[in-house]
């Protein structure tokens, strides 16, 4: 008899399981037949220049069936992003896009020439005038590139010759929703794959024991609300989703053993469950079943994983000093930048840092200068550590928000006092490392800072440079759904190749 | 309500219609020849029945097919060939009919004479089909050149400069765009874009172009209609111009139609025409342009096995392939805490001309293992960092030609290095940081390398 009772192999012994598994071998034989000439169509349609190439089966990090294109196209510049992302829209004419020209028209209504036929929001659509309000921040040149910043943003100001500024973005939305879920997935009506979960599918993970896109909010945000199909795989397997770590001291829960359980047999467990899980994905083929099993396996790793990665303790202090007080906080936007280079030394491919609260439509003095106090010296903090790590050479920093905002007041203009609404048109971000020009500033706003006057970049644009840091041509990436091929850039999109190294 | 056009609409029946007499015939000719054979005779009874419904729908078809040729949009000699083959077909289904209904007789051997009538209808219908198929899709709709290529036939663009703004641009996007319904054989609205002087003539309602003025011009026009407007081209469904198609367009209409066709160098496009044009040519050829973006293609490397690669998985290695042609590899040796795995470096020998980065970071490599890191020729990304090498390693890495980048983070070197550093030729970037070397420019001002030590160094820290 066995003496061992793990050796024999999971067999479906049920009649009513072998009945399914056999009506399922005609009904399989079919559709692989089928699939797999419609798969060789595609392989021609895709332009692989030969149909039964050489397949690389050390790196195919894509579902079969889907395409044959492997990735990267060409060489990669980036192997790893942290994303800042500042909800709510900061303004860019309190920040980086200087106007000194506007003191001359402060409280004169904008001029319909300037205005266009812009769209306004409900929120100032209706006001009688469109007092030009120009920032109460002082601006100053900074570094060799001789960038202006704000006197807000006093830290970023000294990392100013690794950043590309990009004064020229422009989106579709002009609300909140739609615009982070266009930035996010490239559509602004939900459902779409976002940017971490194209990456993850398209390049797989260099790291098995973290999951290759995670995303930390800060704690106690107010203003918009983040929903988690911001980081959703969409239509892609589950697997690709980001994994939010919590904005706390324990970023993962039950990672720990309960009491009682000394978790040596647990390796046994998982092996047995996976038998199980197994055989269920043979005999439904949902690829469900699939991510499942790769998700047990991924909180077993993370179990020690983890504690490693957020075990602060061996940070000396300087660092905390570095990325300002309250990165000692678990859970803060600069604790978040301490936290995401700790993730980007350990090779997880995407970090995707979320901060709310940038969504002043009134008290935007006061109001921005909070959310500068709590981001400004982490952000830059994080820029100069990844450098002195050698590790901004391959690792890209984004920062920016879903719109900018109107270089006219929304509501009561006064001398120390104003508010401004989301405006879709124009708006500045920034981006350091890994293939962007350093200490380089890329388009141009008109004197009101309402139109762009140069080099325009989309948000589809912003996703097709992106990719194409990584080494992936955005047209290629693609995945079929519902009878069509979507990718991140939907039908648009053109790599920036101005602000490339 | 107004009567507008009975003779066309009932034209419109005769691509339908047409099948019929096709079909009743084609079974009449089988159902005949196979009664040649003694066991089969008996089915020769259906033949009448089988000319006779073929013949009253050939009648039909020759009847809408006249209505449907007084639209005007063909071309005339082939639609005049397609007619006298069908009319020939129901005269000679009609006679057929006769015979084998003895009516009328061939001498004493009526049924051989219905073999020939038979086999004169499957010829006729034949070539009936063949000239009603060329009016409908075009000549050459059924080619071989579908299913192999044809070398001569596509002329390669190997150099976009060189390439004609009509011949090589616009005309290509029109033929596929356009080109299925306006062509001489099957002129839509009269309008033929098969050459350059019958896109100037234009279609019924006169000219689709106003030179110099692209939207005012009809061919434009329609092109950026609602695509739900009636009007809208390319009409039911089939594939649009894309924007950058109808860019091109624009741009041909408005600056370079008036002028003799130049190559695209001397057209001087500007930059986002440009760079559609690029991107169309190099959709369209095997060149694309993904292969000038590619750095990957200067490098030579020889192709890495499955096998090899599963190997080194096994041993621990993180491999990444970063490019596929030639084989580049991005390879981390995970360092585990208390044990070295310095030691593998040497199994990576095999692939060592494909390795473009490698990180061995927080590994104790030794001096002897650098000399094995040294035989790496394609090398650009080295990660030392929080190793114990030192400047006797650094002197070992002086044949890596291909270096830009090297980190050695808290390692045991001294300024004494840069010496051997500012050596090689490619490098751009030395980390520091956590090392006496403090931020320099060694090889002087000119010089593109860098040297990065952080501003936190001064402070002793635990890596």
């Amino acid at each position: 008899m066995h003496d061992h009772h793990h050796e024999p192999p999971f067999d479906p012994m049920n009649r009513d399981l072998a009945q399914v598994k056999k009506q399922l071998d005609r009904r399989t034989f079919l559709t692989k037949t089928s699939l797999g000439l419609g798969a060789v169509a595609l392989g021609t349609l895709l332009g692989r220049s030969s149909l039964f190439g050489k397949t690389n089966a050390s790196a195919t990090p894509l579902e079969e069936g889907v395409t044959n294109t492997v990735f990267p196209n060409y060489l990669p510049k980036a192997k790893r992003i942290v994303y800042l992302f500042q909800s709510g829209g900061p303004s860019q004419l309190e920040l980086f896009d200087y106007k000194p020209g506007l003191e001359k028209y402060q409280a004169q209504d904008l001029p319909a020439s300037i205005r266009g036929n812009q769209r306004l929001t409900g929120m100032s659509a209706e006001q009688s005038v469109f007092p030009v309000a120009s920032s109460i921040f002082k601006f100053q040149q900074y570094g060799e590139c001789k960038a202006w910043v704000s006197e807000l943003m006093p830290y970023t100001a000294q990392v100013v010759d690794d950043l590309c500024f990009v004064k020229s973005m422009n989106t579709d939305a002009i609300n909140h929703d739609p615009a982070t879920t266009f930035f996010q997935s490239g559509n602004q009506i939900a459902g779409r794959p976002s940017i971490g979960a194209w990456l993850s599918y398209g390049l797989g993970s260099d790291n098995e024991n973290l999951p290759t896109f995670i995303v930390l909010v800060s704690k106690n945000g107010s203003g918009q609300p983040l929903m988690a199909r911001l980081w959703s795989n969409g239509f892609l397997p589950s697997r690709h989703q980001g994994v939010e770590f919590r904005s706390g001291k324990d970023p993962v829960l039950y990672l720990g053993n309960p009491e009682g359980y000394d978790g040596k047999d647990r390796r046994q467990m998982l092996d047995y469950l996976k038998n199980l899980n197994q055989l269920q994905a043979d005999t439904y083929g949902d690829p469900e079943i699939n991510t499942r099993i790769s998700q047990y396996e991924m909180a077993y790793r993370m179990q020690t994983s983890v504690p490693e990665v957020t075990d602060m303790s061996n940070e000396p202090d300087w660092v905390y000093d570095m990325y300002g007080a309250d990165s000692r906080d678990p859970g803060t936007f600069a604790a978040n930048c301490l936290l995401a280079r700790r993730l980007l030394e350990k090779d997880v491919k995407f970090v995707q840092l979320y901060h709310q609260g940038w969504d002043h439509h009134g008290g935007l003095p006061g109001g921005i200068k909070e959310q500068c106090r709590k981001t400004d010296q982490a952000s830059a903090a994080l820029v100069k550590d990844l450098k002195q790590r050698g590790l901004l050479e391959d690792t890209l920093v984004v920062w920016g928000g879903e719109f900018g905002r109107t270089v006219y007041s929304q509501g009561k203009l006064s001398a120390d006092n104003y508010g401004r609404d989301h405006h879709p048109r124009c708006f500045t971000m920034w981006m350091a490392g890994a293939g962007v020009k350093p200490g380089f500033t890329y388009g141009e706003t008109d004197d009101f800072g309402y139109n762009i006057v140069k080099d325009p970049v989309h948000v589809h644009d912003f996703h097709a440079t992106l990719l194409h840091l990584f080494g992936i041509d955005h047209e290629k990436l693609v995945y079929r759904y519902q009878g069509r091929r979507f990718r991140l850039t939907d039908v648009s999109g053109h790599v920036v190749k101005d602000i490339l190294t | 309500m107004v009567l507008l056009s009975v003779q066309l609409f009932l034209g419109r029946f005769h691509p339908l219609i047409v099948h019929l007499p096709v079909g009743f015939l084609l079974l009449a000719v089988i159902l005949q020849l196979t009664g040649c054979i003694p066991r089969y005779r008996s089915i020769r009874s259906a033949v009448p029945l089988s000319l006779l419904t073929g013949c009253a729908s050939a009648i039909m078809a020759c009847i809408t097919g006249y209505l449907l040729s007084l639209d005007g949009d063909y071309n005339p000699e082939t639609l005049s060939v397609h007619m006298w083959l069908g009319i020939f077909t129901a005269i000679v289904s009609f006679i057929a009919w006769l015979i084998s209904i003895h009516t009328i007789s061939f001498k004493a051997m009526h049924l051989k004479s219905l073999n020939v009538f038979a086999l004169a209808m499957l010829v006729l219908i034949t070539a009936a089909g063949h000239y009603g198929g060329t009016l409908t899709h075009g000549s050459g709709y059924i080619s071989t050149d579908i299913v192999f290529e044809k070398p001569k036939e596509k002329k390669q663009i190997t150099n976009a400069e060189e390439a004609l703004v009509f011949e090589d641009i616009v005309y290509p996007i029109l033929q596929n765009k356009c080109g299925n319904c306006h062509n001489n054989n099957k002129k839509k609205g009269r309008l033929s874009m098969e050459t350059l002087a019958s896109l100037k003539k234009g279609g019924k309602h006169g000219a689709v172009i106003t030179e110099g003025k692209p939207l005012e011009s009809e061919l434009i026009k329609r092109v950026l209609l609602d695509p739900a407007d009636e009007k809208f081209m390319p009409t039911d469904g089939k594939p649009p111009l894309t924007g950058e198609e109808t860019a091109i367009i624009q741009w041909w209409i408005e600056s370079q139609m008036s002028g003799e066709d130049k190559k695209l160098a001397l057209a001087s496009p500007p930059s986002n025409i440009k760079e559609y044009i690029l991107h169309y040519l190099g959709a369209g050829t095997a060149a694309s342009s993904s292969t000038t973006e590619n750095a990957a293609t200067s490098i030579s490397a020889p192709p890495v096995t499955d096998d090899v690669l599963a190997q080194l998985n096994n041993e621990g290695f993180v491999i990444k392939q970063i490019s596929y042609d030639p084989d580049l590899l991005d390879i981390t040796l995970p360092s585990t805490e208390g044990i070295s795995n310095a030691d593998k470096i040497k199994l990576l020998e095999p692939v060592k001309s494909n390795i473009l980065w490698l990180n061995v970071s927080g590994n104790k490599v030794t001096d002897d293992q650098l000399a094995i890191i040294n035989t790496f020729s394609n090398l650009q990304r080295l990660r030392l960092d929080k190793t114990p090498v030192t400047d006797a390693g650094i002197r070992r890495l002086a044949d890596l030609s291909s270096l830009e980048s090297i980190n050695l983070c808290y390692t045991k070197i001294t300024e004494a290095c840069l010496a051997d550093l500012s050596n090689m030729k490619s490098l751009q970037s030395v980390y520091t940081w956590g090392t006496p070397v403090k931020e320099t420019k060694p090889g002087g001002e000119k010089s593109h390398l860098k040297i990065v030590s952080g501003e936190s160094s001064n402070i002793a820290i635990k890596p």
